[in-house]
């Protein structure tokens, strides 16, 4: 059973890392509009807060599904032997990583655009 | 060309809204640096419809980014109404790019996902406006450019002509000081060239200053001043 659940907690990682890759893709499709944002006038503060925001709603609607079909499942998972149950621990664990993915997901996302200088240009001078 | 340009800015010298001097922009990467602009200097007044005009890769795109704050110069002077744009913060910058002027690009670059009314808002809610006050303008500008009738319409759903009309309605939508259009009749065929060219025209003998970058040379007729950009250089 430990090596279980060590197996469940290295799926979880890989399903974290494959959740950013995915938010990354997205978020790259997002560039144009982004870029347009600049254009029009949005400062980088309000850009990377609606970048949070909008990653973090997917990450939560996807958390969200997640309890709901751990709740649903946990039944049929659990044997005599070994019970398997939503907790609300367990609730917080699936709330926090989806909080640490979004955070990830932006911070990436944030320090490439501007180290590539794709983002925002800024006015100062770079020679 | 149309009456009006240097000669009214020169008679009205206070009325200077863009000052440039001695301007220069390279580009550097590891090995290569390319000059693309070299000792731009030139004033353009309120009121003035002025082309830029030149062949491709001459630099004329590069100077309307630095004239509109998308892009920095690496040497020079850029006085934007007595002010100082090289001395000016990214917040100050995205202030001036949402108040001061307004876009208009080729390729449109209107946000898919957003309607023709949403996408005019867009300005007037990094502006900080309340939303029912941003709706009614957004409204007033599509009707200034004829699109009353598709305020909800996406960009897919509109064609060139329209979707270059919904560009610059979001580029009036904020009652810039100047208009800056980099070939906005590159994507269009004739008919609506001249739409959007007369459409422009309006807007200039209504006040505003419009400075449009081109390679076309049947669109001279429309700018009270040409300036001729070759090599990076002003050769007029």
């Amino acid at each position: 059973m430990n090596l279980l659940s060590w197996v469940a907690e290295v799926s979880i990682l890989l399903i974290a890392v494959g959740i950013i890759g995915i938010l990354l893709i997205f978020l790259d499709k997002r560039e144009k509009d982004i870029q347009i944002s600049v254009w029009v006038g949005a400062v980088q503060r309000k850009l990377y807060v609606e970048l949070f925001l909008e990653v973090l709603s997917l990450c939560l609607l996807a958390g969200g599904i997640s309890m709901l079909l751990a709740y649903f499942m946990a039944n049929g998972l659990s044997t005599s032997q070994y019970s398997v149950r939503m907790s609300p621990w367990a609730a917080g664990v699936i709330a926090a990583v989806c909080l640490v993915i979004a955070w990830v997901t932006c911070t990436v996302v944030w320090v490439c655009a501007r180290a590539e200088k794709k983002l925002v240009k800024g006015w100062k001078r770079r020679t | 060309m149309r009456q009006g340009g240097k000669e009214a800015c020169e008679r009205v010298e206070e009325e200077n809204m863009i000052k440039v001097q001695n301007l220069k922009k390279v580009y550097r990467t590891k090995n290569i640096e390319t000059v693309a602009l070299r000792d731009i200097s030139l004033e353009i007044c309120q009121g003035e419809f002025v082309m830029i005009f030149g062949r491709s890769g001459c630099g004329k795109s590069t100077l309307l980014n630095i004239l509109g704050g998308m892009d920095s110069m690496t040497e020079g002077s850029y006085r934007f109404q007595g002010i100082e744009l090289g001395k000016l913060n990214d917040r100050e910058l995205a202030a001036f790019r949402n108040k001061k002027a307004g876009f208009v690009f080729q390729a449109f670059h209107l946000i898919n996902d957003l309607n023709a009314l949403q996408n005019v808002e867009m300005p007037l809610g990094y502006a900080g406006m309340k939303r029912s006050l941003r709706k009614e303008k957004a409204e007033a500008a599509l009707r200034r450019v004829g699109l009353e009738d598709r305020i909800h319409f996406y960009p897919s759903q509109l064609s060139g002509g329209q979707q270059q009309r919904v560009a610059i309605a979001r580029a009036i939508v904020n009652k810039p000081r100047v208009i800056l259009a980099d070939e906005p009749t590159g994507n269009l065929d004739e008919e609506n060239c001249h739409s959007i060219m007369a459409l422009l025209t309006q807007l200039n003998q209504e006040g505003a200053t419009i400075i449009m970058v081109t390679h076309d040379n049947s669109l001279v007729q429309y700018a009270s001043r040409v300036i001729h950009i070759r090599d990076g250089e002003i050769a007029e």
